[in-house]
């Protein structure tokens, strides 16, 4: 448990706390599609509004506090990643491949097979799906979240969608490179949000 | 032009309607608010189940502290 007492004091000019209990839910979420783990999940938020908290007096109120907090929140998640790779970032696939593979019902999937398919997913897509997707950021704020050009955002958005849409349709995921850089330039990224 | 208007000054089909541009598409989301797809219905439902969920202890005492930590600042 962090203690907030000892973060610097800073004079806080708007209702932090209320935007803050407005926004929890949709930190939740997205700390979830990062750590695929509600408990770690949880304590990614609460380092998140400890380190918000320490910096708020960076914090310009006319910009939105939305992509602010999902920045500090990755932030958070991507150097816990770095300090504890081997039992974060399932390099190995091993997160994975517990998943049991979702089954087919007449070509539809239900949500708890939804859920296991958007696991899988590789972490850069299960971030641009639950920024875009869930939590109804634009294209430019998922992009800023996540440090990379728009167009990388969308390729990361389709190519996700693909994958689970291949799911729901029982076909295996498409084959090719996942990675960002397997986009040819040019190839256009349908708009699908 | 209409070639039927002799007086290019007065357009005889009435003010040309001029397109709102907005914030030039800044503020635009990607949300597509009718109809949802499958797949985003369910992204939407894995949110609408988290939010749902009781607030862990440990971050309601922290919302607390942050509460405590306002009222102790007289410019908050």
């Amino acid at each position: 448990m962090h203690d907030i007492a000892q973060t610097p004091a800073a004079p806080v000019a708007f209702d932090f706390k209320r935007d803050l209990v407005a926004m929890l839910p949709h930190l939740r979420n997205f700390a979830r599609s990062l750590a695929r783990n509600p408990a770690r999940a949880d304590d990614l938020v609460q380092d998140c509004i400890v380190k918000a908290l320490a910096n708020i007096h960076r914090f310009d109120p006319e910009t939105r506090l939305r992509p602010w907090l999902f920045t500090i929140l990755r932030n958070t998640f991507y150097s816990d990643i770095r300090k504890r790779r081997r039992e974060v970032e399932d390099v190995d696939g091993a997160y994975a491949a517990r998943l049991s593979d979702p089954p087919r019902q007449n070509g539809k999937l239900d949500f708890e097979d939804f859920k296991v398919a958007f696991a899988k997913l590789p972490l850069e897509q299960r971030e641009a799906l639950t920024l875009v997707g869930a939590s109804g950021c634009s294209y430019i704020e998922a992009a800023s979240v996540c440090g990379c050009a728009v167009g990388t955002i969308k390729s990361r958005v389709n190519r996700g969608r693909r994958r689970l849409q291949a799911v729901f349709d029982g076909n295996d995921a498409p084959e090719g490179d996942d990675s960002d850089s397997g986009r040819q330039s040019g190839e256009p990224v349908a708009r699908v949000w | 032009m209409d070639p039927r208007n002799v007086n290019p000054e007065i357009s005889i089909l009435g003010d040309k309607p001029t397109r709102d541009r907005g914030q030039g598409g800044r503020n635009f989301s990607a949300h597509v608010e009718y109809n949802p797809d499958p797949i985003t219905r369910n992204l939407r439902r894995v949110y609408d189940e988290v939010a749902a969920e009781p607030i862990p202890a440990d971050l309601k005492q922290l919302l607390d502290e942050l509460e405590g930590l306002k009222e102790r600042d007289p410019d908050a």
